[in-house]
């Protein structure tokens, strides 16, 4: 190993601080750019225990009101009246120049017969399966 | 063997800086639609739960012109920009924004179809468009 005009020359005959210069300025590169986790929610969860009192063919409309709320629509479909409550949930992974924002929504539909009971209950938790990703490419 | 060395660096570098200058940026909404977990269904014995364990909850619901209709969507789109500008970044204290960028974005839509007694009938699925790919020129 020797120096020439201060940069350290080795056995393969490169520049180390050249080497040195560079990672300097990838890392440079990492730390100004940065990288964010961003989550966004709309709306409570729905809890197990609150789904599990609505019942159908007992449960009145009342009832359901007060277990969550006013409904964000209400629908008339074939003679029914149906509640539909929403949830939302995002995540956002940021790194670089690659982002990825995934989006889930929860459901609960509740159908409601002439007497104002309960006649179905259709829910489906898909924020469960939201993640932070950062990969935009692929699936 | 030193001179590659160097060059095979400062290219690496430079492609860092040169893509940090540019953004891909993906959205998706919901899960993928497969077409195969309708098999599943029969019509006029599937019921409205059914529908939804194999499906999950919909989107929406419309009233039909016999019974109603579920609807469900996937969303996914893409958007790439290149800022040519960052590389002045170097030389300037000031980055000026030269940006060319273009985004796709695609959804899926799946119809099911519920007779008046609320079991399943037929169910509709939008021919699966080209998926959205990146790309920055947008003339």
């Amino acid at each position: 190993m020797k120096y020439v005009r201060g940069f350290c020359w080795d056995s393969q005959g490169c520049y180390r601080s050249v080497w040195l210069g560079i990672l300097g300025l990838l890392v440079m590169n990492v730390l100004m750019s940065g990288c964010a986790f961003v989550r966004g929610e709309v709306g409570e969860p729905f809890s197990e225990e609150g789904l599990q009192t609505v019942k159908p063919g007992k449960t009145s409309r009342q009832e359901v009101a007060r277990q969550f709320g006013a409904p964000d629509e209400i629908v008339q479909a074939n003679g029914h009246e149906i509640f539909h409550y929403r949830r939302f949930d995002s995540k956002m992974g940021w790194l670089l120049f690659l982002s990825r924002l995934n989006i889930g929504s929860d459901h609960l539909w509740v159908f409601f017969n002439e007497q104002g009971i309960v006649d179905d209950v259709v829910f489906g938790n898909r924020t469960k399966d939201v993640e932070f990703q950062i990969w935009p490419f692929g699936d | 063997m030193c001179s590659k060395k160097v060059i095979l660096g400062v290219l690496v570098s430079l492609s860092v800086i040169v893509l940090t200058g540019c953004d891909f940026r993906r959205v998706v909404v919901n899960n993928p639609l497969v077409a195969e977990s309708l098999e599943r269904l029969v019509p006029g014995q599937s019921t409205v739960q059914d529908v939804a364990r194999v499906l999950g909850a919909p989107d929406e619901i419309e009233e039909g012109a016999q019974g109603m209709v579920f609807r469900y969507r996937y969303g996914d789109s893409k958007t790439m920009r290149v800022n040519f500008g960052w590389l002045l970044r170097i030389f300037l204290p000031v980055a000026p924004s030269m940006n060319l960028g273009k985004g796709e974005g695609e959804t899926y839509i799946l119809h099911v179809a519920m007779r008046p007694n609320l079991t399943y009938d037929h169910s509709v699925i939008q021919p699966p468009p080209d998926p959205p790919h990146f790309g920055f020129w947008p003339f």
